[in-house]
Parts: C-alpha cells; sequence; structure tokens
C-alpha cells in the first residue's frame, strides 16, 4: 500500500491541469524580447537616486589606485627600479610533472643549484641574477614566457661589478637533446599546481549515527528504481572507486547512504583518477523512530517507548560498504528529488565478482 | 532566469496557482503576473533563491486574489488521465489532499507538484529546514493512514 502510496504522491501533478498551450507560448515567446535588458557596468550608475556621499569609498579607492598607479610609473620612467641588461635573458621555466625524454632537472632541482652557485659578494640577489648567462629551455619554458628582455639601463646604475660578467658571458647554447640542460640558477617559476581534482562531493541534507542496538528489517523492494540489472544502461558511468566516508541517510522514507568515493581509475566517464564525488545507495541505516512513523503499518508489534525508538535504527541492508575499499561502481543520475543536487545514484560491486568482470567486459575492458 | 527552466516552472507555477484559485484563467493570469514581476527584479536571480522568490511571488499573488475573491479559491476540481497506470490511487491522493488544510496541502503541492526542495519550502515558510521536514513527514504520515483507509473501504 504505501509504494503505490509513493507513487501516486509522485504523480500527483498529473491531476492538475495544464496551462493553455497557446497562452503559454505566446507568453513565453514574448519574454526574450520583452527583457534583453542587460546590465551595463557604468561607473556610478549603482548612486541613481541615492545619496551623494554612496560614491564616496569609490572615489577613495579611485584616488589610491591611481596614485599608486602613478608613482609606479614614475619610478620606472626614472629608473629606480632593478631591470635587466639587453644582452641578458631571463628563463621563466615551468615546473611540471610530466615527464620528458630527456632528463631535466626540475624546479626543485634548479633552487638547489641556485644556493650552490656563487655570487659575488656585495651584490643583491636582484642584481646577481642580471648577471646570469643566458640559457634557453625551450623544451619546458612556457609559451609566451621564454624569454624577457628589458631596456637597457643607464650604466650609473647598475654596479661595476655587474657589468663584468656581461664581457665573459659566453655565447647562448641550444642543448642538444641528450644533454643535460645546463642548470639555470635562481630566477625560476613555480606554476599553479597542476590541474586540481574535481571535487563534487555534496553534502546529505541529514544523517545518523548507528547506535548500538539495530533491529533488522527485510524491507520490500523499493519500486522509485529499476531492479539491478547485469546490463549496463547506455548513459551509465562505470568507474572503479574508493569509499572514503559512508554517510548514512534517508530518501522517501527508506533508509538511503551516501559514499562519498574517490575515483581510481575510470572506465567510461570524464572523470580522473583522484576525483571525488558522492553516489546514493539504497540500503543503510536510519533512526527507527523515523522509519516507524514513515511505515506505520510496521509499527504494529513493537512496544518500544519514545526514547528507545530515538536510539534505534532500522537496519535495511545487511552488506554496509566499508570505507577504504575498492568497488566499482556503475553510477546513473536519476536521484530522488531529496537527495542533493550533484551526487548520483548507483550501484556497486566487488571488483573480482563475476558482476563486476561481466560489466567490464560489456564495457570493453 | 538562467539556473531553472522557465517552461517547466510555467507549468509548475500554474499548477500551484491552481491548487488555490478555482479558475483557470485567473491561475495563468497570476502566473504570468509572477513571472513579470520576477523578470522585473534582476536581484532575484544568479543568487540560488530563484525558486524561493518565484513561489513567494506566486504565492503572495494568490493570497492576494483570495482576499478579492475568497470564493474563487477553492482550487480547481481534480483531474486525472483515467488511461493512465495507477489513475484511482492518484484520485484517491489528490482528494485526500483536497481534504487537507489549507497549508498543509500548500506546502505537499509545493514540495510534490512544484517539486521544490524541503530547504527551498521551509524558506518559504520562514521555519527552519528540520521544523519543515518533520512537518512534511507528519502530513505525509496522516495522508497514508488516509490513503490506506480509503483502498480498504
Amino acid at each position: 500500500m504505501s509504494r503505490k502510496f509513493r507513487k501516486a504522491l509522485r504523480a500527483l501533478h498529473t491531476t492538475f491541469p495544464k496551462p493553455d498551450p497557446l497562452r503559454e507560448a505566446k507568453f513565453l515567446g514574448s519574454l526574450p524580447r520583452q527583457y534583453p535588458k542587460k546590465k551595463i557596468a557604468i561607473p556610478f550608475l549603482h548612486m541613481s537616486g541615492k545619496p551623494l556621499y554612496y560614491g564616496i569609498p569609490a572615489a577613495v579607492i579611485a584616488v589610491v589606485l591611481i596614485t599608486a598607479g602613478t608613482e609606479v610609473y614614475h619610478n620606472v620612467s626614472e629608473q629606480k627600479l632593478p631591470v635587466l641588461t639587453p644582452t641578458e635573458t631571463v628563463t621563466v621555466t615551468e615546473a611540471s610533472g610530466h615527464e620528458t625524454a630527456t632528463e631535466i632537472p626540475t624546479a626543485t632541482e634548479r633552487t638547489d643549484t641556485t644556493e650552490d652557485t656563487p655570487t659575488q659578494p656585495g651584490i643583491p640577489e636582484t642584481e646577481a641574477l642580471a648577471t646570469m648567462p643566458a640559457v634557453q629551455t625551450d623544451s619546458v619554458s612556457t609559451p609566451g614566457t621564454d624569454a624577457v628582455q628589458t631596456a637597457p639601463p643607464p650604466a650609473e646604475t647598475i654596479p661595476q661589478a655587474t657589468q663584468s660578467p656581461q664581457v665573459d658571458t659566453p655565447e647562448p647554447t641550444v642543448p642538444t637533446p641528450n644533454e643535460p640542460e645546463p642548470t639555470a640558477p635562481g630566477f625560476s617559476y613555480e606554476p599553479p599546481p597542476a590541474a586540481a581534482f574535481r571535487d563534487e562531493r555534496v553534502t546529505p541534507y541529514s544523517s545518523y549515527t548507528v547506535p548500538d542496538e539495530v533491529l533488522e528489517y527485510t524491507p520490500p523492494p523499493n519500486d522509485s528504481l529499476p531492479p539491478p540489472s547485469s546490463s549496463v544502461p547506455a548513459n551509465a558511468l562505470v568507474v572503479m572507486g574508493r569509499i572514503d566516508t559512508v554517510w548514512y541517510t534517508q530518501s522517501g522514507g527508506e533508509a538511503w547512504m551516501q559514499l562519498d568515493i574517490t575515483i581510481t581509475q575510470s572506465y567510461r566517464s570524464s572523470y580522473q583518477t583522484g576525483d571525488r564525488i558522492s553516489v546514493y545507495v539504497e540500503g543503510g541505516y536510519m533512526s527507527l523512530a523515523d522509519y516507524l512513523t514513515l511505515h506505520p503499518e510496521r509499527a504494529e508489534g513493537f512496544e518500544y517507548p519514545d526514547a528507545a525508538l530515538q536510539q534505534s535504527a532500522a537496519a535495511e541492508f545487511g552488506n554496509i560498504p566499508r570505507t577504504g575499499t575498492e568497488q566499482l561502481f556503475v553510477l546513473t543520475t536519476n536521484i530522488p528529488s531529496d537527495v542533493p543536487y550533484g551526487a548520483y545514484t548507483g550501484a556497486l560491486y566487488a571488483p573480482s565478482s563475476y558482476d563486476a568482470q561481466n560489466i567490464l567486459q560489456q564495457i570493453g575492458n | 532566469m538562467t539556473s531553472m527552466d522557465i517552461q517547466e516552472q510555467y507549468r509548475k507555477v500554474f499548477q500551484y496557482c491552481c491548487s488555490r484559485i478555482a479558475s483557470p484563467e485567473t491561475a495563468e493570469d497570476l502566473t504570468q503576473e509572477t513571472f513579470l514581476r520576477f523578470l522585473e527584479h534582476p536581484e532575484y536571480q544568479g543568487n540560488g533563491k530563484e525558486m524561493q522568490y518565484l513561489y513567494t511571488i506566486a504565492r503572495n499573488l494568490c493570497i492576494d486574489e483570495y482576499r478579492k475573491a475568497p470564493d474563487e479559491a477553492k482550487g480547481e476540481p481534480l483531474q486525472a488521465d483515467r488511461q493512465a497506470e495507477g489513475w484511482i490511487d492518484r484520485l484517491a491522493v489528490r482528494e485526500i489532499l483536497d481534504h487537507l488544510p489549507e497549508e498543509e496541502r500548500e506546502i505537499i503541492v509545493l514540495r510534490y507538484v512544484a517539486e521544490l526542495s524541503v530547504r527551498e519550502i521551509s524558506h518559504i515558510f520562514g521555519v527552519s529546514w528540520f521544523a519543515m521536514n518533520r512537518r512534511i513527514r507528519h502530513i505525509l504520515s496522516q495522508m497514508r493512514k488516509d490513503f490506506e483507509k480509503e483502498g480498504s473501504v
């Protein structure tokens, strides 16, 4: 009976009339023409109709920024800032975890080398760096930032000691692919970390902790989801994932679990190893008090006081996935309406099971 | 209005209005007025609270309409496609719904017809998520009992 009730409830909207299609089409068709308004950012437009003092913070910020910009401009134009000589080339290298054909030292190694490279005593580090021989590292340099040359400064602004290496600086050499690249001491560029892993985990709306006393049920089959099938739906994602967290929650009066997983292998999805997602699977534990409220027909025969009910749980699934284990997940986006958006529903299989092997075979792995 | 499907919401807002206003024509007027008011205010959009604003506008318009003509505010007579499977159950649930107190009926319509989340409904009614969740469970429990009674007759 409760299944029929749930089904009828979900189809409740069919008992209400639908809008007149003509009126609807006419109205919706008029919307784009009627509301093409786009907000255009015009300075101080936000002050329209407001007192003048609303503009004071913006005006103060504008003055500060203009002053700072002017100061920088004057410093640069009067050569107060250290600049590089024309024959010097500073190479900006990119540290990346990708393997390359030649063993090019990583940025960390180069930094270490810098410490070993003697700098001339009494020269500030920025100036000493400016005297470095040019080194080309095309194989690892970032396009567009390979070499940066600046205009020559007046001689009096650079200490004599820093100019001498210009004479002795050897011609830039291009390393052959088999040669280890000369180290570029000092000036290295730390790029942002490699593309971060996708983290699409969600937070469950509610969760239960499992008390000591658990009353087990054999629930009726849930008709809200299709029965598990050994065939993989065409639009289903298939990934191997490690279970990081198990949340016990409920959806539509049934116990569900939210599994936060880290993908260890993607067979059919756009995810990559290391990405994190949340998967809802049927089963788990929920509060017995809540369970009996939503399943009053099952409350008969239970003579628990309220306090005991509040501290008890209904178990609906004997095989609770353990955290830290790897499982094969077949995922769909067919989530119940009261599950946080972004999560998947899915079925999980032990990687060594027949079902898992069968699924992998079906998708060509 | 980028984060929701206008056409789908049009149907849902209309059905919500129908649950409170007898005349479908008036309900459709209110639906269109709801969207016009919603779209007139860009500040309602793009902050993740579009649904809350949309249904709050619809709700207020329905209340205004009720004040103007209280006799009309009885809800649309129930309909069902008798060819569809389970239509008897749906009609039974709808009848139970129509006999619920006004506010309880509204909550169930927002949850299962407009398909708002419990959080969005709790914002519309100005109560906490927990309170709204508890209330929905209580209403469903009562409805289920009535449904089983009707089934056993």
